[in-house]
């Protein structure tokens, strides 16, 4: 078996065991499963059905592995004290903040505190808190409400962390100083993945008119900002230069927008791309999204089954990337060139549509019926709004008065996105 | 050559933006916006002539998107921003205001508010370099035809051992009509309003949320407003505005607003006629 091949079954039949331990599938059922997987459904040989097996014995493992070694140890009591650190960038929403707090000793794990919107809480801080601890519904959380707080200390966090939180909230506010509340809002998410400043029922568009993608940073967003970056750089500082300044770019927007899942499985698989293409060698999707998905699942092996923008990243890439052509060499419709390719755009909402539908019914109970369509328009001017947008955020670092023209501009972009988006999201049924 | 009608495009599209913005604007009248920010007070006020006051800025960053709605996009200045009295729910909108908007100079009741979220706040403010300013009774501020009379606080309601009744009470009089802004002072800073100064107003801020120890009936007599608007969220855990004031209120006539049923409340005063706006 080439050296190829060996690495994705591998990683698959470890992932095959991470997600059997999770959904918490009865370990010879898994075990049995995976020869079954290996014998008739890929009509491997005996001796690789033996070391696959095995392999997603070992992942089933891990997952129990970790979980134990990462078990939280919660504070106990009606309203017991306890000492953490902010280790995420704290959400500053329309009515308070979120706050994103690691444990410190003698408790592991991790609690959500909801506070007032004042006083300002930042990356790093060490708290000690008094409150009750509830867990979410979904009980993958731990919430605390208003809980008494007190600042016992700061900059404990990671120094490149904080110092690109410090950036980002920079070009969030050249955004904000130029355009207005609810366009900036959209811009934000477009770019940084930034949300908190969303109304309820512009959220509720989103979902409701399918288009929720859009502003949860993806492979999309991240290769458009790194062809631009790309491209923008290979004409000043030359190709090989740029190469390396996209390779140290990707990890460290991904750190700065916080690193949600998808955004991380862009990163890995764009890296993966950019070094393939820089070495000159084939790139495989099937192994990039393989490797990727087994390089964050040993990191936490709770993604695949507690993390919905883990579920729905990969599956709407594979759905992309092996349903699309499908559909377009089936119906001769969708080969033709049209202007601005909103032959493809249809054809890839459809199949990532497809993909994740099973996903948004178990997890939100319904799909959206308008999201083809709303995609179909909205997604045409993405690129452009993202484009301009990046400019007005940058040149608020230099002029503010520079930046209110490329301001102007991109508002035009985005008030036809809002309006597309809240067109879309209206009961249609 | 592709491009030549789309570059002519956007050029005269720029033009249009330039020009409507360097011209636009400047209309006649006093808008007063009772800006829905929830369960908070905030008001926002455009005098004839167009300087720009904004009283209070409610519990959060509501405010933004509320003054988002009446100020033109490139709009990024405030020439007054008023504090009332250092509580929560009337100055952590502020502080968004303060990040997000250029502001003249703030003016409140120079009493210290408590806790890191006051301290957090007056950073910025320092940090800002906005001028501070100082008022309590007696003191004015006037532009061209309109004046804002500062009724209370005095020195001694200033140090009252009950915040609210520490409030700036405003009364603007401009283009033939009486707005009194009372904050959140109860009945102790009524009954004071009542025996200094003729309080009769045209339109009335009711005083803290519509609460039970507000809005006094001699108070309502003096006042006799013709229009008053609470400032609340809905299905505020405090129970505002409560049924005492509301009757009250109706004992004595007054057309009552409510951010939580009618949104933000706009009222247009011209020449000594008032017209109420509600989208």
């Amino acid at each position: 078996m080439p050296l190829y091949n060996l690495a994705f079954y591998s990683a698959l039949f470890f992932i095959l065991g991470i997600g059997a331990a999770s959904f918490g599938i009865n370990f010879w059922l898994a075990i049995l499963l995976a020869i079954l997987l290996a014998w008739a459904g890929l009509s491997l040989r005996l001796k690789f059905i033996f070391i696959f097996s095995l392999i997603s014995f070992f992942g089933f493992f891990y997952f129990h592995f970790y979980s134990v070694l990462n078990q939280e140890i919660l504070p106990a009591g009606e309203e017991p004290s306890f000492r953490g650190v902010v280790f995420r960038a704290p959400k500053q929403t329309l009515t308070g903040q979120e706050v994103d707090l690691k444990l410190e000793n003698p408790y592991r794990g991790e609690v959500r505190l909801y506070l007032e919107p004042l006083p300002r809480i930042n990356y790093g801080e060490a708290f000690e808190v008094r409150g009750k601890i509830e867990k979410s519904p979904s009980g993958s959380l731990n919430l605390v409400f208003e809980p008494e707080v007190r600042v016992i200390d700061q900059n404990q966090g990671n120094l490149i962390k904080s110092s690109l939180f410090k950036l980002k909230e920079k070009l969030v506010s050249n955004i904000n100083s130029v355009l207005s509340q609810e366009k900036a809002a959209l811009l934000s998410g477009l770019l940084f993945g930034e949300r908190s400043e969303f109304t309820n029922e512009f959220e509720e568009a989103l979902q409701k008119s399918g288009t929720t993608h859009i502003v949860a940073l993806s492979g999309y967003n991240i290769a458009i900002i790194g062809t631009t970056l790309a491209g923008v750089l290979a004409g000043i500082i030359g190709r090989r230069k740029a190469f390396y300044f996209s390779v140290a770019t990707i990890p460290a927007f991904v750190l700065m927008t916080g690193a949600q899942s998808s955004a991380v499985r862009a990163g890995i698989m764009g890296l993966i791309l950019l070094l393939a293409q820089n070495q000159s060698r084939i790139y495989s999707f099937r192994n990039a999204i393989a490797l990727t998905a087994l390089a964050m699942l040993l990191l936490n092996p709770g993604l695949l089954r507690f993390d919905l923008g883990f579920q729905l990243s990969f599956a709407a890439t594979i759905g992309i990337v092996y349903l699309y052509p499908r559909f377009k060499n089936w119906i001769r419709f969708f080969q033709k060139n049209g202007r601005l390719n909103w032959r493809t755009t249809f054809l890839q909402t459809l199949s990532a549509q497809l993909a994740v539908s099973p996903i948004l019914l178990t997890s939100f109970g319904y799909i959206s019926g308008t999201a083809l369509a709303a995609n179909l328009f909205v997604l045409e001017a993405i690129p452009l709004t993202m484009f301009f947008g990046f400019i007005t955020a940058a040149l608020g670092l230099i002029s503010d008065s520079l930046s209110l023209i490329s301001g102007w501009l991109t508002g035009l972009f985005l008030s036809y996105e809002i309006f597309i988006i809240k067109f879309f999201s209206l009961n249609w049924l | 050559m592709k491009y030549l009608s789309l570059s002519f495009l956007v050029l005269i599209g720029f033009n249009l933006f330039v020009w409507y913005y360097a011209v636009g604007g400047g209309e006649d009248g006093l808008d007063v916006y009772f800006l829905d920010v929830g369960q908070g007070d905030s008001e926002f006020l455009v005098l004839p002539g167009g300087v720009k006051v904004l009283i209070d800025g409610g519990p959060g960053k509501e405010v933004l998107f509320e003054l988002a709605r009446v100020l033109r996009p490139t709009d990024r200045y405030i020439d007054l921003v008023v504090l009332s009295h250092p509580q929560l729910d009337h100055y952590a909108g502020l502080y968004d205001v303060i990040k997000r908007y250029k502001v003249g100079a703030i003016i409140w009741n120079g009493r210290e508010g408590e806790g890191e979220a006051w301290q957090g706040f007056w950073d910025l403010v320092q940090a800002e370099e906005i001028p501070v300013i100082t008022l309590g009774a007696e003191d004015k501020i006037s532009y061209r035809e309109s004046l804002i009379k500062v009724l209370s606080p005095t020195r001694q309601l200033q140090q009252s051992s009950e915040l609210n009744n520490s409030s700036l009470v405003l009364e603007l009089e401009s283009e033939g009509a009486k707005v009194l802004f009372t904050g959140d002072a109860g009945f102790g800073v009524e009954n004071y309003l009542v025996s200094q100064y003729d309080i009769d107003s045209d339109i009335l801020k009711v005083g803290h949320h519509g609460s039970r120890y507000a809005t006094g009936l001699n108070f309502l007599a003096e006042t006799a407003p013709r229009i008053s608007v609470i400032e609340v969220g809905e299905n505020n855990p405090y129970g505002h505005p409560t049924s005492a004031a509301l009757s009250r209120l109706a004992s004595v006539g007054s057309r009552v607003y409510r951010t939580d049923q009618n949104g933000t409340v706009h009222l247009e005063a011209n020449n000594g006629l008032v017209g109420v706006d509600l989208r």
